[in-house]
């Protein structure tokens, strides 16, 4: 029996010698795990001021350094900046958001507004893959605004098997510009001023701002003065908080209508992305999908994020010479509305012949 | 002890009669020695007198006919020795005619292999080594060695990544052992991890013109190129650290030992093989002619509706001008480039001589021309062997073989032809002339290109029995290989500017070991085998380049002087244009074995290298070995079903110093004057790493063997686990450091596999059906275990291979390609933004563009969408064989397998952008085969081709659409043989008539889009110029006198 215990315990030595050997091949593997690069970052932590009443996507612009992608980013610890508790920043709010693609070709007001749909969302979102900032159209009074010093929060990376957390971004939102341009200052919501120059070359004239066109070409007040953009001022006024139509109405130096029709060359069908234009005597409507323009796609009516209109008439200048006159206005409507833009002319112009 | 005594008192007596002059009878024996399945007789069978105590004693070699004749003790055991066939022992019982037929060695254990410069019979072998026999490899003409050991061991991955004649492909044995990727896109490779080749027991590097990736300068004809497959004895193939350990430090890739063929026969015996073989071209791409091709184009710039577009129409003569008769062609080029070829090998051998002194001189001949015009590959090669035993004790064998390689290489490099491949001409451009000028053309057919490569090898080597069981033994061998190369391009082909270019290179390898060698068995149970040795190594490289443009005509071919007018570079090429290495080793062996039963082998070897940094001269390689032969043990004695069965152990450390003398040493340049002394400083790119320690390759292997029903089924399984330590990777250093990079040993790599080799035969060894069915697989999996600085990923220079720790070592790293957008409605939209998905800073993506992967969720395609998508190192390789005879007849097929390897279709890739340049001058592929998108709509595999003037990047080269899965099989080689009955042959006084007709590469199985799986790159990707590998047909013809 003894014997039979010692085979027993020989063999048992035996297996376990190879079981060793076999063993002794194995190698711990690395953690399957991604790279997260200890460098990556986002190139601007402080400050991102957006203007509240739109939907904006801000560009963090993170740095991933070589990390690997998918990542998964989430905004951490959102506080005010004295570090209270910052719920109204994730309540969630209506918006909406786009379903389909804007491609400046619709032909009706309902073809733009069912690529739309509301949504309830929150006024800052973190886009999951990439980390860009996603602010909704929210109002001021619900987010403080400047000059409230604004929040603070914390962006967490991860990816397989790795995380990392990125520390104080300073949130500071702007209240609402409802158009651009915008006659007041976005921090003092003072009224910005301008310097005219005085007639007859006598220094100039330091006076509140308005709005005034671009682009001026050929137009005349009398045989052989050419307007100056100074001439010219635009006023926007909005009627109806919840309409959706845009009006433009010249007037002239004495305030009374300028008809519209005068404006010959104005192309009044490609004018702004709107329909059912109504043309009277003091002015020109038009449906229109808020915001003005509606993305920042280049189209027949808008160009880097503003709509651009141009308005023209054309006369038989002095000899015969024809003159095309137009003048422009680049311009961005924020808030939906029955809104109005004039133009205040300070002086008449000529649109007869010469 | 009393079994002992018994044992010992018969030897006693014997060794006692033999003292006293009292000799049993003499008996003279007759008889022949027939090979048993074929009843062929063996011409060169060694006979030997087995004595008591000692080894057998050679006393004679069967003639051509198989007939001997010796005079032993009547009571004499002979033993018949002839290899591939079992070893069989006859006692001679006073018998006068002996009638002995050999069995083929079915169970392949008692043949013997060459491991570590010894011979060892396989039983005592604790490696892994697997051997193939020269009879395997002969009925297929090919310019280089290695082809024909595609898919016969499992482990050793070959792939005949070129078809250009005399080149070689890439051959690794278990996985990666190296992941430095050099050089980007289409020229990125892989730092070659070719095994060490041991001829005839010296050693020699079969890598040619690899360091300059696939900008080879020279004639890049490896020696391999220069041995005839004919003159081949034996192959073995070495995997395991255990077996390779000997070989030192530059066996940690693996080992094959190349053995040639020796005189045997005391009658000389002349044999002739001959081979005349075709070689058929591929299937050319279809291309698009003539009208059709301008209507094309046009129909495609028109689409653009560019204006500006259209205007180009206008100033592209080829395009607008079709009614002049000069564009007026449609000229098929790809036609004009590829050919169908004959060609033909000679190759005859005598031999001859007995024990005492034998000798064998082989003549080859080898004429390929390539597939593609302007190519081919010549091979002259003499060589000669002499062994000569003066006395029993001393043995002195010599070789000196002597080899031409002519390479014609045309406008490529010989791996890629550029002009037949990727340049091709628009069929509208004026046809194959040479004054009507087409650049691509002109410079692959009108080029002259003389490439040369001479090779001389020679050994010497001595043994002597110093006394009984201590052996000493030499052998110095002196290799020199001379490249040169002389090209003319004419001056069409070179912007009106004649050119010549000059390759000259040399290369020679002193290398002598010595050894002392003590064999003894005791009491027929216990061996000891030591053996301790050195070795020295002089390995010097020289290469020049010249390369000169502005010659006068295109009759003048040069010389053109120096001047600054005709000169571009000439010189010594940076890199591996010069370099002299010293290295020596000194290695100890002891192996013991108790009765063949359990064996265990020690192994330890010493390294020192010039090239090894200056603090960490010395690699060591220890290894240890052990086997078990369990059907020796007593409960398996009577199994009589049981040929062998074995357990195999084994672990082993082999050290690499690094093959970059910059990254140890550092590179210094002449940097101008100071106080009017001319001052050498350090190269600032590259800094020196004087501790850079030698790679470590460190493997684990089990193995297991087993033959059953007299070699019926055999199994071989090997497991194995490698490690590679210290691996050296480029490693960029910050510019404070005033350097730009360094090399570290900072990566390591796990590998670990399973190989398996199963034989069958189904009929038994007694039939006339001889049938040997083999198949053989290889799994191999890796792991990158660590990368430099802790790093947890690492990108090559063009940033689409990664290298990840934790997983396998390279992956494609790719845009993941999804389908084709049907309309503008399917691309996705940023809810946020109403803007469709872009490419970066480009246009918004449309319906016919290609649908990638959005990974980051941000509406936008960049880099961050890059995905680590497959990996271009196969999993699983393998082949096959079967080896089938009656009769006279044989037929024979082999063929390779391999799985689970990810491609890059780059020729797609290329042929599509070609399609897609309108105004470009290259030739139109036809493209109706493919599934591409046409209307809204459309569900298609391909994103629409024509719109060109797009940025969407539908056709980007590095996206998962051109990534493939390059899984195939592949037949080899077909041969129908038939050799005619020795009874008509001897009317004509000739030993052996074999006919036979051989059809290589006849078919590949792959789902592989592409023209061939295997014909791509290391890096699985598939250029559009690689050459193609050819289908060829020939037939043979092999007499022996």
């Amino acid at each position: 029996m003894k014997k039979l215990n010692q085979m027993k315990w020989n063999g048992s030595r035996i297996y376990i010698g190879l079981m060793a050997l076999a063993l002794a091949a194995c190698k711990k593997l690395p953690e399957k795990k991604d790279y997260l690069s200890q460098d990556a970052t986002f190139n601007k932590k402080v400050v991102y001021e957006p203007i509240l009443g739109r939907t904006a996507l801000e560009l963090t612009q993170f740095s991933a350094d070589g990390s690997t992608y998918p990542l998964v980013f989430s905004i951490e610890n959102a506080r005010s900046k004295q570090g209270h508790p910052a719920p109204e920043l994730f309540q969630k709010i209506k918006v909406r958001e786009w379903q389909r693609d804007y491609t400046g070709l619709e032909t009706s007001l309902d073809e733009i507004e069912a690529k739309r749909v509301w949504v309830d969302a929150p006024f800052l979102e973190v886009r999951r893959g990439s980390g860009d900032l996603i602010f909704r159209n929210a109002p001021s009074s619900l987010i403080r605004a400047y000059p409230d010093s604004g929040y603070m929060f914390d962006i967490k990376i991860q990816n397989k098997g790795n995380e990392r957390i990125i520390k104080d971004f300073w949130l500071r939102p702007m209240q609402e510009v409802p158009y651009e341009p915008y006659e007041y200052d976005l921090r003092t919501r003072e009224r910005k001023t301008e310097t005219r120059p005085r007639p007859n070359n006598g220094g100039s004239n330091t006076v509140p701002f308005t709005i005034h066109p671009v682009n001026l070409a050929k137009m005349y007040y009398t045989k052989d003065s050419l307007f100056r953009d100074t001439l010219i001022s635009v006023y926007f006024t909005k009627a109806n908080a919840t309409g959706h139509s845009l009006t433009f109405k010249f007037l002239g130096e004495n305030l009374e209508p300028i008809d519209p029709a005068k404006f010959n060359n104005t192309k009044w069908d490609k004018l702004v992305h709107g329909f059912n234009r109504r043309q009277t005597a003091t002015g020109v409507t038009y449906d229109v999908g808020y915001p003005v323009p509606l993305t920042a796609l280049k189209t027949l009516y808008a160009s880097e994020g503003k709509a651009n209109v141009t308005f023209g008439y054309s006369r038989r200048g002095f000899g015969g010479e024809r003159l095309d006159a137009a003048f422009s206005l680049n311009f961005a409507i924020y808030e939906p509305g029955d809104w109005t833009i004039t133009f205040a002319f300070r002086r008449n112009p000529i649109f007869n012949d010469d | 002890m009393k079994l002992f005594l018994y044992r010992l008192i018969p030897v006693l007596l014997l060794m006692l009669l033999g003292a006293g002059g009292l000799q049993a009878q003499q008996v003279t024996v007759k008889g022949r020695v027939i090979a048993a399945g074929e009843r062929d007789p063996l011409p060169g069978v060694s006979v030997l007198l087995q004595q008591p105590g000692a080894a057998a004693k050679p006393i004679a070699v069967t003639d051509g006919t198989g007939a001997f004749s010796v005079t032993v003790p009547g009571n004499a055991k002979l033993e018949f020795r002839f290899i591939s066939y079992e070893t069989t022992v006859v006692s001679v019982n006073n018998r006068t005619t002996l009638n002995v037929s050999l069995k083929a060695s079915a169970t392949s254990l008692k043949e013997s292999v060459i491991v570590g410069y010894q011979k060892k019979t396989r039983e005592t072998v604790t490696g892994a080594v697997t051997r193939i026999t020269g009879k395997e490899l002969q009925d297929v003409p090919v310019s280089n060695l290695e082809q024909l050991l595609q898919g016969r061991v499992a482990g050793l991955n070959i792939q005949q990544n070129t078809g250009a004649p005399g080149f070689r492909g890439s051959s690794s044995i278990r996985g990666l052992s190296n992941i430095m990727v050099s050089g980007s896109g289409d020229n990125a490779y892989l730092t070659p991890q070719s095994p060490l080749y041991v001829i005839d027991g010296v050693p020699v590097d079969a890598n040619a013109g690899f360091e300059y990736g696939f900008q080879s300068m020279g004639p890049g004809t490896s020696p391999l190129s220069l041995i005839p497959p004919e003159d081949v004895q034996s192959l073995d193939v070495m995997k395991d650290a255990e077996a390779t350990s000997l070989y030192g430090s530059r066996g940690a890739n693996g080992v094959i030992v190349i053995t040639t063929r020796r005189g045997q026969s005391n009658v000389p015996i002349v044999r002739y093989a001959g081979n005349l073989f075709i070689n058929f071209p591929p299937s050319l791409r279809s291309t698009v002619g003539g009208k059709s091709e301008r209507d094309y184009r046009i129909a495609m710039i028109n689409a653009t509706n560019n204006l500006n577009e259209i205007w180009r129409i206008g100033r592209t003569p080829f395009l607008s001008d079709s009614l002049n008769a000069f564009f007026n062609n449609s000229t098929n080029w790809q036609d004009i480039y590829y050919q169908t070829t004959y060609n033909h090998t000679h190759n005859v051998s005598v031999s001859g001589g007995d024990q005492r002194l034998n000798y064998k001189t082989n003549l080859n001949y080898y004429t390929e021309k390539g597939v593609i015009k302007n190519t081919g590959f010549d091979r002259y090669s003499v060589n000669q062997n002499i062994n000569f035993n003066p006395n029993p004790r001393l043995q002195l064998s010599g070789f000196l073989s002597a080899g031409l390689g002519k390479k014609l290489k045309g406008s490529g490099n010989g791996l890629t032809d550029v002009g037949a491949g990727k340049d091709v001409s628009s069929s509208l451009l004026p046809g194959p002339s040479y004054f009507n000028n087409v650049g691509h053309f002109t410079s692959s057919i009108y080029r002259v290109n003389d490439t040369r490569t001479y090779d001389i090898r020679s050994y010497l080597n001595i043994m002597y029995e110093l006394m009984p069981y201590l052996q000493l033994s030499t052998n110095t061998s002196y290799n020199y290989t001379s490249d040169q190369e002389d090209t003319f391009i004419p001056a069409l082909a070179n912007n009106d500017k004649p050119a010549v270019y000059g390759y000259s290179g040399r290369k020679s390898n002193l290398y002598n070991r010595s050894a002392i060698n003590y064999n003894r068995t005791w009491n027929d149970k216990h061996t000891v085998y030591g053996s301790v040795f050195s070795e020295a190594t002089i390995i010097q490289v020289q290469n020049k380049i010249i390369n000169q443009s502005n010659g006068p005509n295109d009759y003048y071919h040069g010389p053109f002087g120096f001047s600054p007018w005709f000169s571009t570079i000439s010189g010594t090429p940076s890199n591996g244009g010069f370099s002299e290495v010293h290295s020596v080793g000194f290695a100890a062996n002891l192996s013991y074995d108790y009765d063949k039963k359990y064996v265990i082998n020690l192994n330890y070897r010493a390294d020192g290298n010039s090239y090894a940094g200056e603090n960490e001269r010395w690699a060591k390689s220890p290894s240890i070995g052990a086997r078990w032969n369990f059907n020796r043990e007593k409960f398996l004695e009577n199994a009589k079903w049981l040929d062998f069965g074995d357990f195999r152990f084994s672990y082993g450390i082999n050290l690499r110093p690094t093959t970059n003398v910059y990254a140890s040493l550092g590179w210094y340049d002449v940097k101008g004057n100071y106080n009017g002394v001319t001052r050498i400083a350090p190269h600032l790119g590259q800094m020196p790493n004087p501790f850079l320690l030698p790679e470590k390759v460190e493997q684990f292997n089990y193995g297991f063997d087993m033959s059953v029903f007299n070699g019926r089924l055999g199994v071989n399984f090997d497991a194995y686990t490698k490690t590679v330590y210290n691996m050296l990777y480029t490693r960029y250093l910050p510019t404070s450091t005033g350097f730009e990079k360094t090399f570290t040993n900072d990566a390591s790599l796990y590998n670990y596999g399973y190989e398996l080799n199963l034989t069958v035969r189904p009929f038994k060894s007694t039939s006339k059906i001889n049938w040997t069915i083999s198949v053989n697989g290889a799994v191999n999996r890796d792991v990158l275990l660590s990368l430099p600085g802790g790093a947890a990923q690492m990108m090559s220079d063009d940033k689409t291979i990664i290298n990840r720790v934790g997983y396998g070592a390279l992956s494609n790293y790719l845009y993941m390609y999804e389908g084709v957008y049907r309309d503008n409605r399917d691309v996705p939209v940023d809810p946020i933004t109403g803007l469709r998905l872009r490419n970066e800073g480009a246009d918004y993506f449309k319906g016919g563009d290609a649908k990638f992967r959005d990974v980051d969720g941000n509406y936008i395609l960049n880099d961050a969408d890059l995905q680590v998508a497959g990996t271009p190192v196969a999993r699983i390789t393998g082949g096959f064989s079967s080896y089938f005879t009656y009769k006279g007849w044989s037929l024979n097929l082999n063929g390779t397998i391999l799985f689970k390897r990810d491609l890059l279709n780059k020729a797609l890739a290329e042929r599509m952008a070609k399609v897609r340049s309108p105004f470009g001058d290259s030739t139109f592929v036809n493209i109706s085969d493919l599934d591409y998108w046409k209307n809204n709509g459309d569900v298609a595999k391909y994103p629409n081709p024509y719109d060109y003037y797009s940025t969407a990047g539908s056709y980007r080269e590095y996206q998962t659409l051109f990534q493939e899965d390059g899984s195939y099989i592949k037949i080899n080689a077909i041969t129908v043989g038939y050799s005619i009955d020795r009874k008509w042959l001897r009317k004509y006084r000739m030993n052996a008539f074999r006919m036979y007709a051989t059809v290589t590469n006849p078919v590949i199985f792959s789902g592989y889009s592409g023209p061939n799986p295997e014909a791509v790159t290391d890096l699985g990707r598939d250029r559009l110029d690689t050459y193609p590998v050819s289908r060829s047909l020939s037939f043979g013809l092999n007499i022996e006198f």
